[in-house]
């Protein structure tokens, strides 16, 4: 039983090495993409200061 | 500069030399001779003037360029078209003005006052220019004055290269880009309208319904967000649904339910890169949406919660006919967690794709979450699993989870969801659902998803209910709209272990989903 487990657990390590992340989008909630009016960034922005990118690289 | 002045300086001495030295004896040859230095003279002064109102010519052109240099930087991020507009026509260089000539008389001498002023009017431009910058959080360094290039050499030619001053300019702005800890605030508005119409039989009577699909119901939201560094930032957000004849609570006897207007969310975050984010306000508690974890794209009308599109509507006594008071929302439940509630939540960073989170909320409940999302051998997979303790007095507490996998080279997909009470006073209910899918790349302007589902529910409404959904959906987008399109089929059944027997009920749903 042991070894059972043990082998478990090396298929499991040897699993997350091949893991790259991934942020999935809650499509329900706050769906990512193109507005009809916003374009491209879905978002119509009311401010900006001068030099912000703010949320763009989060 | 100083050369020319120098030499004027010697031809001075000179001329003064001639005058009171031991071989002057004052004659008309000595006298011409002070006219010839005279005359000199006053060339020389004409060419410094010339030279010192082209001096002031190149140095406004160079502040021109830093000017654009700095727009280019702001805009450095976005579209090639809008850094073109952003630093607009190019320049032209400044005229270089030859040096007076040697033959032009005293009294054809530029103005003095006139050239004065011609400084003085760049000098107020820049000046301006100057509190631009001074507001601009990108400050390039100033060039070095334009006497100091012209040492050595007579005139800086006005189509030269930038000075190499200039040059570091640039990378020390794009550094600050990156660096600078300034706040940086961005406010936006976002959000969707999404409508639908219903076609429902529901076993004697079929009729259609107007909706708005509270699947994903149509709303607005304002967030603002401060950045303070790259890994600090404080947002906040108003989320609010405004959606006329909700979907939840239309039915057969009320088919205007009115408006139907919820402040979804109105909250505060900090966020911290290294430390997490804590977040304050009515909002999505840590269980939220974790028995919702859908990547099938279909989700904007099929997803786990099967009651919502069609919630109202009420189930039909097969032996009487009548409609019952049994509406689908109350035999159908995904047991997602506490929803939205006012709450104080915290979320981990991700650790190897793991997120950890917990909620304390409003009226003694409270959760907790495990999350993880990762990218495994071409899979696109996500995952939560949340417990919770509901304020109900019946309910022990609330168990639920779900996972969604992704096959991203063909598009084909598998959703689970599940989740359950502990009761108290009676047998536990719980909700298991399936779906596999289909997510093609038909079209260029937008994906189509498909997807078909499988829902089994216990003991939600009354002890001894059993109900079952089976659907079928598809979606497709329409990305320059920001539109989707749905149109799916709903098959509910619900069979009561005690008491009146239901018609199933039928349910055809075409819709739209359009971002604004």
């Amino acid at each position: 039983m042991a070894r059972l487990w043990i082998l478990l657990a090396a298929l499991a390590l040897a699993g997350c090495a091949e893991v790259k992340p991934f942020h999935p989008v809650q499509n329900r909630e706050d769906p990512d993409g193109p507005g009809l009016f916003s374009g491209k960034g879905g978002k119509i922005i009311l401010y900006e200061s001068p030099d912000a990118e703010v949320g763009e690289d989060q | 500069m100083q050369g020319q002045v120098k030499r004027a300086i010697a031809v001075l001495l000179i001329g003064l030399a001639f005058l009171y030295g031991p071989s002057s004896t004052a004659g008309a040859a000595e006298t011409s001779q002070i006219e010839q230095l005279q005359k000199i003279i006053d060339l020389q002064q004409q060419q410094l003037k010339a030279q010192q109102r082209q001096l002031e010519e190149q140095k406004r052109h160079l502040e021109q360029m830093q000017g654009q240099i700095n727009s280019l930087l702001k805009t450095v991020r976005g579209s090639d078209s809008e850094v073109a507009s952003a630093v607009g026509p190019p320049i032209p260089p400044p005229p270089v003005t030859p040096p007076a000539a040697p033959a032009t008389p005293p009294s054809a001498s530029a103005p003095s006052a006139g050239g004065n002023d011609d400084s003085q009017g760049s000098a107020s431009a820049d000046s301006g220019a100057g509190g631009d910058q001074s507001d601009d959080p990108w400050p390039a360094p100033q060039p070095q004055p334009a006497a100091s290039d012209a040492q050595g050499s007579d005139v800086v030619a006005a189509d030269a290269p930038l000075p190499s001053d200039l040059a570091p300019a640039t990378s020390i702005a794009t550094d600050a880009t990156v660096k600078t800890t300034n706040p940086r605030i961005k406010v936006t508005l976002s959000g969707q309208i999404n409508r639908a119409i219903n076609v429902v039989n529901d076993g004697e009577d079929t009729d259609a319904f107007f909706v708005d699909n509270d699947v994903s119901d149509s709303r607005f939201r304002f967030v603002a967000e401060g950045k303070f560094s790259q890994k600090a930032l404080v947002g906040s957000v108003i989320e609010v649904a405004v959606s006329p004849n909700n979907s939840e609570e239309v039915s057969q006897t009320n088919q205007d339910s009115g408006d139907f207007i919820d402040l979804r969310k109105v909250e505060v975050y900090f966020d911290h890169q290294d430390y997490g984010r804590i977040w304050l306000g009515k909002g999505s508690t840590s269980s939220d949406n974790t028995a919702e974890v859908d990547l099938s794209g279909t989700d904007v009308v099929q997803y786990s919660g099967v009651a919502d599109i069609v919630g109202g509507i009420l189930f039909r006594e097969k032996s009487s006919g009548t409609l019952s008071d049994v509406a689908v929302n109350d035999a159908f439940f995904n047991f997602d967690g506490l929803s939205r509630k006012d709450r104080v939540r915290y979320d981990t960073p991700a650790f190897w794709g793991f997120q950890l989170s917990g909620s304390a909320i409003s009226d003694g409940r409270y959760d907790g979450a495990v999350l993880w999302a990762g990218q495994v051998h071409g899979f696109n997979i996500a995952s939560a699993f949340a417990a919770s303790k509901p304020s109900s007095s019946e309910t022990d507490f609330r168990l639920d989870g779900s996972a969604s996998m992704l096959h991203t080279k063909t598009g084909l997909n598998l959703t689970l969801a599940g989740g359950m009470d502990q009761l108290d006073d009676r047998a536990n209910s719980s909700n298991l659902y399936a779906k596999v899918g289909w997510l093609a790349d038909t079209f260029d302007f937008g994906s189509t998803a498909f997807g078909l589902d499988f829902t089994r529910a216990e003991n939600i409404d009354a002890d001894g209910d059993q109900g079952h959904v089976v659907g079928g959906a598809v979606v497709q987008r329409i990305d320059p709209f920001g539109t989707e399109l749905f149109a799916q089929v709903r098959w509910y059944t619900l069979d009561r272990g005690s008491g009146p027997a239901f018609d199933d009920i039928v349910a055809g749903t075409v819709g739209a989903r359009v971002q604004f």
